[in-house]
């Protein structure tokens, strides 16, 4: 293993960060677990470029990242379609290909989704803290020095020409997920649903929200029809354990979905997003609309297992065509 | 007080959270953090992580490795099987600087409109500065969760100790320097890192409670200085200690005594 000066970046768009799947294991100890927002689309990425599945990757917000590769380097962006261009010309998404020392990616704006994933044959060679090379933001550490990418960055890979011949690997395209700007989200009731009266959690469920601006991150603040707790509770509760989907409904009544990066919080909880739908989370962005659909455990399992056989059949042919390498 | 039968509640289709009590006692934490150590002590392929507080413990699973039921009939079993609280329970003692009503901590409640909070502590308690001080100085503390920020601390007095009133910002601050103590309800907290918050600032710790690059040799084995279980002893230190404290940050040789906590001897608290 060697490691190359890969990338540099030349703008960092509205926010560039080093992610991997997350850093777990420490939530006794105050660390939220970071990782990719739509953990689906890394995980593809990293498969197309010949990576393991939890290789570090590149999440990218929005618009305006342009970086330059320093070498020859296998990359494959997947997620929110945020039109990206090698040079002057558009880089087919969900497929890998050879960026040329010199050439510049850029991304112009979203098209749909939010947020983009720039996976590297070879990954990013930063020093995992805790175990994981994610970018803790609150914290400041983890990931390219403990804070999102800035102009200038360079970014190391280790032995990325060993990954070029993998170019043209594809994503089934009937699998690429789409983001439609308007999402029923699936969710499982709780763990405070009975703290809220009938009427509110009726509001909940036949509401549409709207994403407010001051979305980040940490979570995905919601404008809407207030939702209602019953008469004599107070505000809030004794702080305990929070994670990624959970919909917190603060004193003013207005609900937040959370993400990854807190660990506790003192509010309620009305409503869990599943698992299967979490991926979702990281490509909604302000102004898009929302609304929740009760399901139960066992569809959530059941949608779950359906997403991750698609990821086992694209592992299962990247090692058909390792063996057979003219196919 | 713990409950006879603890409250599960769902959290979606990979998490739960065990209620144990409702009052946040010595005895609660102790049986929370014997929990916690049991579970994991039992290494389930299936368990991500866990997050202990105040009279809570989330357990976060693989959905694709186990099924809610399947981690409720676990704890279940651990709980059947007993959770005995050792009554010389390990605790540490970890002896803190604090210099209280220091200029950082007024500067930031002046930029939130706010007198200095030990004036505001004092008058709420019919009293001066320098008693709120003593009484907070005085007691130990012991640590019931660290989970709030890398670095943080929630802890809450033990033995003989008198009472410090307390409100709460009506508008939360947006930051709060990072070494704060604060004080909120029971609960006294440090501030690891810049945060919003909203309790009363009573001064600030001039020396790491955490360190990710172990700068200080103090943390080669370990980036954080204090643990669920171990206990806190405050100590009053003036302008110049302060600031030759600050200064050595990373040479700064901790004072943290190997002990025991004997719960019985705090009575039902």
């Amino acid at each position: 293993m060697a490691a190359v000066e890969c990338i540099e970046i030349l703008s960092p768009g509205l926010q560039t960060t080093v992610q991997d799947l997350g850093r777990f294991g420490f939530g006794r100890y105050g660390v939220a677990p970071s990782g990719a927002l739509d953990a689906f689309a890394f995980r593809i990425g990293n498969l197309l470029v010949d990576n393991p599945e939890n290789q570090a990757c590149l999440e990218t917000t929005l618009l305006g990242l342009r970086v330059k590769a320093l070498t020859d380097v296998l990359i494959a962006v997947t997620g929110a379609n945020l039109q990206p261009r090698v040079d002057k010309r558009p880089l087919e998404m969900w497929c890998s290909h050879v960026l040329k020392q010199g050439e510049i990616l850029s991304f112009i704006g979203p098209l749909s989704g939010c947020r983009s994933y720039i996976a590297l044959g070879g990954g990013i060679d930063v020093p995992p803290v805790l175990g994981s090379k994610s970018t803790s933001l609150p914290s400041g550490f983890g990931g390219f020095e403990g804070k999102a990418l800035e102009a200038g960055a360079i970014l190391f890979s280790d032995s990325p020409h060993a990954k070029l011949v993998v170019s043209q690997r594809k994503f089934e395209p009937k699998w690429i997920p789409t983001y439609p700007g308007k999402w029923v989200l699936r969710v499982i009731w709780g763990p405070q649903d009975d703290e809220f009266t009938e009427q509110g959690r009726q509001t909940f469920l036949k509401s549409s929200y709207q994403v407010s601006s001051e979305s980040d991150r940490t979570g995905i603040r919601l404008d809407g029809p207030i939702i209602q707790r019953k008469a004599d509770i107070p505000d809030s509760i004794i702080s305990e354990g929070q994670i990624s989907g959970n919909i917190q409904v603060p004193g003013d009544g207005k609900p937040i979905i959370i993400l990854g990066e807190t660990v506790s919080g003192g509010y309620r909880k009305i409503a869990t997003v599943i698992s299967a739908d979490l991926p979702l989370l990281g490509q909604i962005r302000p102004g898009d609309e929302i609304s929740f659909a009760s399901v139960s455990l066992g569809e959530a399992y059941q949608v779950l297992r359906k997403m991750e056989s698609r990821i086992r059949v694209l592992k299962t042919s990247c090692r058909l065509m390792m063996k057979n390498p003219e196919k | 007080m713990v409950f006879k039968e603890p409250i599960i509640l769902k959290g979606g289709d990979s998490n739960i959270t065990i209620k144990f009590g409702d009052d946040g006692s010595l005895y609660l934490n102790l049986y929370i953090l014997t929990f916690e150590k049991i579970t994991k002590s039992r290494k389930p392929q299936w368990l991500v992580d866990t997050t202990a507080l105040r009279t809570t413990i989330m357990l976060t699973f693989d959905p694709l490795l186990i099924q809610i039921d399947g981690v409720i009939a676990a704890v279940e079993e651990i709980i059947a099987d007993g959770i005995s609280v050792p009554n010389e329970y390990p605790s540490r003692i970890v002896h803190l600087p604090v210099f209280y009503n220091d200029p950082l901590t007024r500067e930031c409640a002046k930029c939130f409109n706010m007198p200095p909070n030990l004036e505001v502590m004092a008058k709420e308690n019919n009293t001066s500065v320098d008693e709120i001080i003593r009484r907070h100085e005085a007691p130990e503390y012991f640590v019931s969760y660290t989970s709030f920020m890398f670095g943080s601390v929630g802890a809450f007095p033990i033995g003989k100790y008198k009472n410090i009133k307390n409100s709460k910002y009506k508008t939360p601050r947006t930051w709060t320097p990072p070494g704060t103590v604060g004080i909120g309800g029971s609960t006294t907290a440090i501030y690891s890192m810049k945060s919003p918050g909203g309790v009363m600032m009573l001064g600030n710790i001039p020396i790491k409670t955490y360190d990710i690059d172990a700068k200080n040799k103090h943390f080669e084995n370990g980036n954080l200085l204090v643990h669920p279980g171990d206990r806190i002893k405050f100590h009053c230190i003036d302008a110049n200690q302060y600031e030759r404290l600050k200064n050595q940050r990373d040479s700064y040789a901790y004072e943290i005594e190997s002990s025991h906590i004997e719960w019985k001897s705090y009575g039902n608290m």
